[in-house]
């Protein structure tokens, strides 16, 4: 019988919840305010834990549980690191709204822009898309160069302060912890416009990563695209 | 003080999250012959062989579903020699630690003879949830001496 009634609410939070436009709203809203609070969303995410346990899932934990616990050390940053042509740059992990597959890019008519590229379709929302090669004044690399290297190129949709912005990008790499005492000063002889915006640089699998200045960035960008 | 809750079969049960070291997802547990059917087998946990109990079959006499909510609790205790000592107890829908006053663990007063852990009830919203006493449940593991020398051999064999 419970299970009816579940069944019955399916989607609830979608449709006259939080989630969802439909009227009426849900009652049970006035009690609980948020649908995270009610007790059929919470058994509904309860039930996703009750599917079969997968083989993989089990060999992968085993895996894990027998390293012993990395130690976590305080100032660590989480950042993920990307590649725009031969450049390897990082962001704080947290603005990471999502990695997007390529999508179409629409110009915008009369915006004559060099970093702003036009808008693009996230989730059927419109989002702007930005060049992050042509603010840092990164170089197109000589054809050829990368032959060696594998192109997944990937769209960063970045979130801050409820703005998001979308920058395509040649490859990500994925999320790294970084411990603070990695960190480098970035060399003041470097003058181009990449160094403004670099907090500072560490090394990784042997190569430099430039970990951008994300407060800075974000700021000249919505400057520019005023 | 928080509670842990997990179900075996539709029963709900608690313990003290106190003596909690962590709470594991389900792993590939090492079979262990000629051991009661609640001894689940042995795993290595960070470089540690930790025994796991199957808390369904020990307590309802069938073994944990393998669902994704069935986990491993791992608990700490000590030998007699005061060296730390870890147990693992798999019970299924391990999803929920609420924290809870002291006065909520009451004692119904009555014998439980077989399964002595089993002797305190917490009362939520006026229903009555088992209470697991973390203490009294290595007591009645008569294999434990048995048990020892499994996780030598173990040891060896590695």
């Amino acid at each position: 019988m419970k299970d009816l009634v579940i069944l019955k609410k399916e989607n609830c939070w979608k449709r006259i919840g939080v989630w969802g436009q439909e009227t009426p709203r849900c009652p049970e809203l006035k009690r609980v305010i948020h649908c995270r609070n009610c007790e059929v969303f919470t058994q509904a995410g309860r039930n996703l834990l009750e599917r079969e346990l997968p083989e993989e899932y089990k060999d992968e934990w085993t895996q894990i549980l027998v390293e012993k616990k990395e130690e976590e050390f305080p100032g660590t940053l989480s950042a993920v690191i990307f590649r725009i042509q031969g450049e390897l740059l990082a962001l704080p992990a947290r603005l990471f709204a999502e990695i997007i597959d390529p999508s179409l890019v629409h110009s915008v008519p009369h915006r004559k822009n060099q970093v702003l590229l036009g808008v693009t379709n996230v989730h059927g929302e419109i989002q702007l898309c930005v060049s992050l090669q042509r603010l840092l004044g990164l170089e197109e690399e000589a054809p050829g160069k990368d032959e060696g290297r594998k192109r997944y190129k990937r769209m960063m949709v970045v979130n801050k302060d409820g703005e998001k912005w979308v920058f395509p990008v040649d490859e990500i790499h994925g999320i790294y912890q970084v411990r603070p005492e990695r960190f480098q000063n970035v060399p003041v002889t470097v003058a181009k416009a990449k160094s403004t915006f670099t907090r500072g640089i560490f090394k990784w699998d042997d190569k430099y990563v430039a970990f951008l200045d994300d407060e800075l960035l974000l700021y000249t960008l919505s400057r520019s695209i005023q | 003080m928080l509670i842990l809750f997990f179900y075996l079969g539709d029963v709900k049960y608690s313990i003290k999250c106190e003596k909690v070291r962590e709470v594991a997802p389900m792993v590939t547990l090492k079979k262990v012959p000629n051991t009661p059917g609640y001894f689940a087998g042995l795993f290595n946990y960070r470089g540690m062989i930790v025994p796991v109990i199957d808390l369904c079959q020990l307590i309802q006499g069938r073994p944990c579903e393998m669902r994704l909510s069935t986990r491993i609790i791992l608990v700490d205790y000590l030998r007699d020699d005061d060296t730390p000592y870890v147990l693992g107890l798999m019970a299924e829908r391990v999803t929920e630690a609420v924290r809870k006053s002291e006065d909520v663990f009451v004692s119904p007063g009555i014998n439980m003879g077989e399964a002595p852990y089993l002797r305190g009830i917490v009362m939520e919203e006026k229903k009555m949830i088992h209470y697991i006493d973390l203490d009294l449940l290595p007591e009645s593991f008569n294999f434990l001496p048995i048990l020892k020398n499994s996780v030598d051999n173990a040891r060896e064999e590695h």
